[in-house]
Formats: C-alpha cells, sequence, structure tokens
C-alpha cells in the first residue's frame, strides 16, 4: 500500500474488482505478485510450484473479494490464502507418502536415492530442501522474518499466536536448518 | 547476530524471485475461464456439514411427522372413549341418585337392618301415626 499517494488502497482496488473491475484487480496483482511468488517460492522450495501457488492464490483473493474487510493488513490476508493453499497441498502430499512408503515396504523397494540426493545437492539446493522439509509452523515464520522481513508482532499477529511463540519456531527452525546444512555453511556452530 | 544466523539470512534474501512476465495476464485469463464456483465447491467441508445437517434435521422432522398423524388420531379416539364413559358413568349416577331411596339408618344385627323410609314422612308426620317404613335384610 503506498502511504500519502492518491492511488487507491488495495481494498479499495478488491472492491472495485468485485465490482467487475479487471483493470483494478490487475493492479492489485501487479502490486503483490513479486512479493506472492517470492514467499511461495521460498515456502515450497520450488519456483514452479511458487508461481502456481501465487496465481491460485490471486484466484482466490478474486472468488472472495466481496468476502474482505479492509481491517488490517491486505498482505497479510494475502499471504494467509496463499500459505493454507501451500499447507493444505502439503497435507495432500503427506497423505500420498504415508500411503506409497507403505507400498514400498509391502513389496520390500530399496531407496538409495535419499542418500544419493543428499549427496548431490549444492548448498543452494540443499538450502532449498532444507527450508522445505520443515514443518509449516517453523517454516512459515522464519520465511516471513528472514525472507519478507515481517517483524515479529505482525508474524505473530499473522499466525494468531504470541511473539515468544514466534520467536521460539524461528529459532527452532534455522537450528533444523543448521543441523541440516552444517557441513556446508561457514558459521555451522554458533 | 552468529554468522550461520547471517549466513543463513543472506542465502535465504540472494536472488528473490519475481513473478514470470505474463502473470498477471495469466491470472486474469483464469478468471475469465474458470467460472464461478459455487460455495458448495469452494467450501466442501461446511456443504458436507451443512447436508449432515439437513439430513439429520429432515430424518428427525419425518419420524416426528410420522409419529404425531398416529398418535394424534389415537389420542383423539381414547379421548371420545373417555368422554362416553364419563358420560355413561354420570347417567349411571344421575340414575342412581334418582333410585336411592331416601331412607334413615336406625340399627340392627347381623341378621336384620332397620331403616325408614323419608319418603313416607310426610304421610306420618301429617297422620302423627309414626311406624316403621320398611324391612331390609342383606342375609
Amino acid at each position: 500500500m503506498r502511504e500519502g499517494s492518491t492511488a487507491p488502497t488495495d481494498g479499495q482496488l478488491l472492491a472495485s474488482a468485485h465490482q467487475g473491475d479487471t483493470t483494478a484487480f490487475a493492479e492489485l496483482i501487479d502490486r503483490h505478485k513479486d512479493a506472492m511468488v517470492n514467499y511461495l517460492t521460498k515456502l515450497t522450495g520450488s519456483r514452479e510450484e511458487g508461481e502456481d501457488f501465487a496465481q491460485e492464490t490471486f484466484l482466490r483473493l478474486y472468488e472472495r473479494a466481496g468476502n474482505y474487510n479492509e481491517r488490517g493488513y491486505f498482505k497479510a490476508y494475502l499471504f494467509r490464502i496463499g500459505t493454507n493453499l501451500v499447507r493444505s497441498s502439503e497435507r495432500r502430499k503427506t497423505r500420498w507418502r504415508i500411503v506409497h512408503s507403505q507400498i514400498s515396504k509391502n513389496g520390500h523397494h530399496t531407496e538409495p536415492a535419499q542418500q544419493a540426493r543428499v549427496l548431490r545437492h549444492e548448498v543452494a539446493e540443499r538450502l532449498r530442501n532444507a527450508v522445505r522439509d520443515l514443518p509449516l509452523r517453523y517454516r512459515v515464520p522464519l520465511v516471513l522474518y528472514e525472507v519478507d522481513e515481517w517483524p515479529y508482532r505482525k508474524i505473530a499477529d499473522f499466525l494468531g499466536c504470541r511473539e515468544g511463540t514466534v520467536k521460539s519456531r524461528i529459532h527452532r527452525g534455522r537450528n533444523m536448518i543448521r543441523q541440516d546444512l552444517a557441513p556446508y555453511m561457514t558459521g555451522g556452530v554458533s | 547476530m552468529s554468522s550461520f544466523k547471517h549466513e543463513l539470512r543472506t542465502r535465504l534474501r540472494e536472488d528473490p524471485e519475481r513473478a514470470s512476465p505474463g502473470f498477471t495476464q495469466s491470472v486474469l485469463e483464469s478468471i475469465e475461464q474458470r467460472p464461478r464456483r459455487a460455495w458448495f465447491v469452494m467450501r466442501p467441508r461446511l456443504a458436507i456439514a451443512t447436508a449432515v445437517l439437513l439430513l439429520a434435521l429432515g430424518t428427525i422432522l419425518g419420524v416426528r411427522l410420522g409419529e404425531q398423524t398416529p398418535r394424534t388420531a389415537a389420542n383423539r379416539e381414547q379421548l371420545v372413549r373417555e368422554y362416553m364413559e364419563m358420560q355413561w358413568e354420570l347417567e349411571q349416577i344421575r340414575r342412581l341418585a334418582d333410585d336411592s331411596s331416601p331412607v334413615l339408618y336406625l340399627g340392627g344385627n347381623e341378621s336384620v337392618e332397620v331403616l325408614f323410609d323419608l319418603r313416607d314422612y310426610d304421610t306420618y308426620i301429617d297422620s302423627n301415626n309414626i311406624r316403621p317404613a320398611s324391612l331390609s335384610t342383606d342375609g
């Protein structure tokens, strides 16, 4: 949102979009698309997924345009939609992984790929994976804090928890990544 | 800040992702192509909950209505029957009341009871000739 300008607020643009003004919605997308794609890419560890989720986020936003009340921070509302999409997707993936692992056990398949993958990835990809593999409860606050530079207070509001919880989760997430990346990073032990 | 924290932050922030050039247009086209979904498609859990609730309500109401009709008819029949019985009993009481002889118990023993028939009272008073009106035994 641009403060001190005469530009319409995000809420006003969304209200216009709800009335059928696609130009207003296009402007709203342009305002937030980079932040959404960056956040969701860091959250999923995949550029392709990040962009897909960002597109879906804006579609959902459009569908729910009539429900939005400009009480708070529009960006947080948008990020919440995106985060929920990732969360739902990961739940489905988890179910599939559980089923898949059971089938594998039944079929006595071996999985040497996991160890091989760890060894062949470079630092950047390893970091992406480490972040991606974090449970969402640690990943979301970590990405919001480290990548999008949200303050603790705002993350706490976003997640509906206390600031102390946010700090604790970020710390825990960071430690989990450190364990994963210690051999690759100069500051493996703080 | 520890070197790990700093390095992590730096690496996470480097090369921020940007939306592809056709991003906005792609979203707008999707909006055009995708028909606006009904609420029950967008919120399947709510739809399922609503369906279950409606089903439960329908079942309860159906059962109640099904029970209510014969029960009401049965109640009505019972009321009529009771009313008739009460009318009959009332009639019996009236008849008994009409038929009952106004008598005065004067005394008696296990085999004989002495009663005074008050229907003849006026006659006795007028005639000054008082005598036992009747004898009644129950044994």
